[in-house]
């Protein structure tokens, strides 16, 4: 789930926190039922369940409009932003994304930029 | 609202960068469809995406702007309260650009609503309540505020009543006689008498003087007719020649040794065949 490997939960809040008070987006990566993320065991369960939300809501907008590849998926909400983009170097059987969460409404355009990036890293 | 000042709009946004289509609707009910679907396939798709909105907000969540990327396109959906405004377009790039335009759009939209029912209100003397508009939001003022008691009424001992005073009579001064004349259709002129009334603060005060007779003339301000300036005598016309010209006519004649056009002769056209 969480990956607590290379960091102490003092770290991690500490992360969390930074991205917080700087309005940076925090970025997790998502694969196989499981999602890995940086800020925090609490900070990657929100990603995770509001992950599994949009999922399931980009699923039944691209069955209407009869687009089943997935590509990315991002909301507004208040003053905060989320999305959610696939891997296209993934392979297809095992699809991987990265999201990203940010307190500010971060445009969608540099959203998706910014996921490109910390997919290429 | 005419059907007018919503399709300029969402056709400029139709036409806009790679927007393949749109459609504006309330909750379920479309309002406007410019997608290039059949209509129940737009119905259940905005159905989908009123279902979603929905779904948040059942958890208290309030998502104003969704944007759902797919191989074929991409998809933005502006929403504000029940109003949706849901985008396709080809390039994801576009999406903050497609997305502020349909949120102005939804802003000038509401506005629109908002003040034809204001309007329709004052013509019927109701209240109106206040439409929501995206990003305005304005302190309601509650109700008991707006129901609060009046001042207390008076006790009838509080109510004191002057007593009523007679008004001093008029003093009325003998005046000198004016003398009129008569005219012969019978008009009395009498240059500064104004028509006797009840005196006010915005009628001008009596002038010392008193008309006898009859009196049809009142205004004080009487225009005189400018004195008429002779006219000038009128020069003659010239008598035509043997050709029916006049000596003017005559003078704009051209010499016989001056060529008749300094001007290049005209091009000919040519002639373009068309294979």
């Amino acid at each position: 789930m969480e990956d607590t490997h290379n960091s102490t939960l003092s770290d991690q809040n500490e992360m969390l926190r930074d991205a917080l008070e700087r309005r940076i987006p925090r970025f997790f990566r998502a694969a196989a039922g499981s999602a890995r993320g940086r800020t925090g065991r609490e900070d990657t369960e929100k990603f995770a369940e509001d992950l599994m939300t949009l999922q399931e809501c980009s699923q039944i907008v691209g069955e209407r409009l009869e687009m089943q590849a997935i590509s990315y998926a991002l909301f507004y909400e208040g003053d905060s932003a989320f999305g959610y983009r696939f891997d296209p170097n993934s392979h297809p059987s095992r699809p991987e994304l990265v999201g990203t969460m940010v307190n500010r409404r971060l445009p969608m355009r540099e959203m998706l930029a910014a996921m490109n990036e910390f997919l290429n890293e | 609202m005419n059907i007018e000042s919503l399709e300029k709009p969402l056709q400029m946004l139709r036409k806009s960068g790679t927007v393949s289509g749109l459609c504006l609707a309330r909750g379920r009910e479309i309002i406007y469809n410019l997608f290039p679907f059949s209509e129940e396939r737009v119905a259940d798709f905005i159905g989908v995406i009123d279902d979603i909105l929905l779904h948040y907000q059942g958890q208290n969540r309030h998502l104003d702007q969704m944007a759902f990327g797919f191989d074929g396109g991409n998809s933005v959906v502006v929403a504000d309260a029940e109003l949706r405004l849901v985008v396709f377009h080809m390039r994801d790039d576009e999406v903050d650009f497609i997305a502020k335009a349909s949120r102005a759009f939804i802003v000038d939209y509401q506005t629109a609503l908002a003040v034809i029912a204001r309007s329709e209100g004052r013509r019927h003397g109701m209240a109106v309540p206040r439409p929501a508009v995206t990003g305005v939001t304005e302190p309601v003022q509650p109700v008991e505020d707006i129901l609060q008691p009046g001042p207390p009424p008076l006790a009838p001992a509080a109510l004191v009543i002057p007593p009523v005073t007679e008004p001093a009579p008029l003093e009325m001064a003998p005046l000198p006689p004016v003398p009129v004349s008569e005219n012969d259709s019978g008009v009395v002129a009498s240059p500064s008498a104004p028509v006797p009334g009840h005196p006010s603060l915005s009628s001008p005060r009596l002038a010392p003087g008193r008309t006898t007779g009859r009196v049809a003339v009142a205004n004080p301000m009487t225009r005189v007719a400018p004195a008429l300036k002779p006219l000038r005598p009128v020069p003659p016309v010239a008598e035509p020649d043997d050709d029916g010209l006049s000596a003017a006519s005559r003078m704009a004649k051209l010499s016989p040794s001056q060529p008749e056009s300094t001007l290049p002769p005209p091009r000919v056209p040519r002639v373009i065949r068309k294979f």
